[in-house]
């Protein structure tokens, strides 16, 4: 059975890819196209953005793609006008936008822990700020942020603001749940595990002699014998975001092939 | 993106939640197998909805307390040479509300007997078809857990809640067992849900006491939590292993 979201707007935050390949804004909103919603791709770079949105308006969809700065208010403000003008209302908020710097307290700037906190924790705040109003205009809106296995887990690599700032994702989406229930919004994370992406090879890789050594231990260490792809976390998204979830709000759902199971 | 021509064993599936879960799998094209510990006649009419519906299905009768009869239903599955794609354990019974000093042992032992052990068995017998390691084709199971493991469920059913409490446990376990296997292993774990329209005015009553407890302000219906199960079944959660899902409406 294919899930539908047709008649829907979905606006994805940070649906552009940081390298070759599939992250999983871009497997998010190429998969919520195809379930048949229409997407905003809103990435900090435009070129980004428009690789999504040319991906999905060759399978047909429909998708503006829009440059903006997550972590600026008035740029999330002035993407939410875009797509107000263009599909007149927004049904889905994907909240995809994410960053690891490496370090403890005693290797990280101040400067990186807000860069990382605000990456990864104020963009949500700033979206649902912006969006909140929508939805609740509209009377309905499913709101999907994304969390990690570091957010309830330490992982193995000392990126203490990453995990600070994924546990806030956490409470932030059950505080949204709880406060908006009532008034047809649904707010809920997916949590993904140990993952292939194209940001793994970016940020992960310092951590390891060679990538292909990356792939394989991070391979090694999932009960299923393999990571998260990009397409794992976007089936879940669409999942949320769907009416079949309409009774599900307040989750951290994992998609990690078992592994926050574990604790050796 | 699931083939037709999957199977799916649904246990007490003739009414409430189970009902729910073989209707909507059998609209989805998965033949359904359910099963029913006394009540044939209603097993019957799910069986006639879904193949009313252009679906397939056939009731089997099981009483998940009995070891003999977990072991016979998958027997004749695999006698017929029906691999399950998914196993739905739903069979779950409460008992009759109870403060701890008035819980019988009889009440105690039919809960565990059909909540947890007769899980247990129905999980077994199924691996042994399912998994990879002993040459099959891998697959689901997804069991019927309870926001009760959350809440305890003080003065009524605590008797439940740690049974579902276990449910959430080896769910956890066997995800990671078998993991390897080709076998993904979830839970759902429903709220206060409409469970047959016939008991709406005592579900609507014990919402009143609940006042401010559902963030949704509402009951679940058996199709969400039917949804939610059937999510975790199909080829969409490939990577979703010892996931306990709430389909509680925040709760």
């Amino acid at each position: 059975m294919q899930i539908s979201l047709k008649g829907k707007t979905a606006f994805i935050c940070g649906a552009g890819s940081v390298g070759p390949g599939w992250g999983n804004g871009k497997a998010t909103a190429v998969a919520m196209a195809r379930a048949g919603a229409n997407v905003v791709a809103v990435d900090i770079n435009m070129d980004a953005a428009r690789e999504t949105a040319a991906l999905i308006k060759e399978e047909g969809g429909d998708c503006v793609a829009v440059q903006a700065n997550a972590t600026s208010s008035a740029d999330i403000a002035r993407a939410v006008q875009t797509a107000r003008e263009a599909y007149g209302r927004i049904d889905v908020l994907q909240n995809v936008v994410g960053t690891t710097i490496m370090g403890g307290p005693i290797e990280l700037s101040e400067e990186d822990w807000h860069k990382v906190l605000d990456i990864n924790l104020k963009t949500a705040f700033l979206t649902c700020k912006h969006v909140l109003p929508v939805m609740l205009e509209q009377g309905s809106g499913v709101i999907t942020n994304t969390s990690s296995l570091a957010s309830i887990r330490y992982v193995g690599y000392p990126y203490a603001a990453y995990y600070a700032a994924k546990a806030g994702v956490n409470q932030f989406t059950q505080s949204i749940a709880l406060q908006y229930a009532a008034r047809g919004i649904r707010c809920n994370a997916v949590m993904p595990g140990v993952m292939n992406t194209p940001l793994i090879r970016q940020q992960i890789s310092s951590q390891y002699e060679s990538e292909a050594d990356m792939i394989r231990a991070r391979d090694a260490v999932c009960p299923m014998g393999r990571m998260g792809t990009a397409w794992d976390i976007a089936h879940a998204s669409v999942f949320l975001a769907s009416d079949q979830a309409q009774y599900i709000t307040g989750v951290v759902l994992p998609v990690d092939g078992g592994i926050s199971c574990r604790c050796m | 993106m699931d083939k037709a021509g999957k199977t799916v064993v649904v246990t007490g599936g003739s009414r409430g939640i189970g009902a729910g879960i073989a209707r909507l799998f059998g609209a989805r094209g998965w033949h359904v197998v359910l099963t029913y510990a006394s009540n044939e006649a209603a097993a019957q009419r799910v069986v006639q909805e879904i193949s009313g519906a252009g679906g397939s299905a056939s009731a089997v009768r099981c009483d998940t307390r009995s070891e003999a009869d977990i072991n016979a239903l998958f027997a004749a599955l695999r006698a017929a040479g029906t691999v399950p794609d998914a196993l739905v354990n739903n069979a779950g019974v409460t008992g009759p509300k109870t403060r701890l000093e008035d819980l019988t042992l009889d009440v105690l032992r039919e809960v565990v007997d059909v909540n947890l052990v007769g899980l247990l068995l129905c999980c077994r017998e199924a691996v042994k078809s399912m998994s990879k390691r002993h040459g099959g084709k891998g697959g689901a199971i997804v069991n019927i857990s309870s926001t009760g493991t959350k809440l305890g469920n003080p003065n009524q059913w605590v008797h439940y809640a740690a049974t579902k409490g276990a449910v959430d446990v080896l769910t956890n376990g066997l995800a990671r067992e078998l993991a390897a296997d080709g076998i993904r292993v979830a839970a759902v774990a429903p709220g206060l849900t409409l469970t047959d329209p016939a008991l709406e005015p005592q579900i609507m009553a014990r919402l009143e006491t609940l006042k401010g407890e559902i963030p949704m302000a509402r009951p679940g219906t058996v199709t969400e939590v039917a949804e939610g199960v059937y999510w975790l079944a199909s080829d969409c959660a490939s990577y979703c292993t010892g996931v306990v899902l709430n389909v509680a409406g925040g709760r």
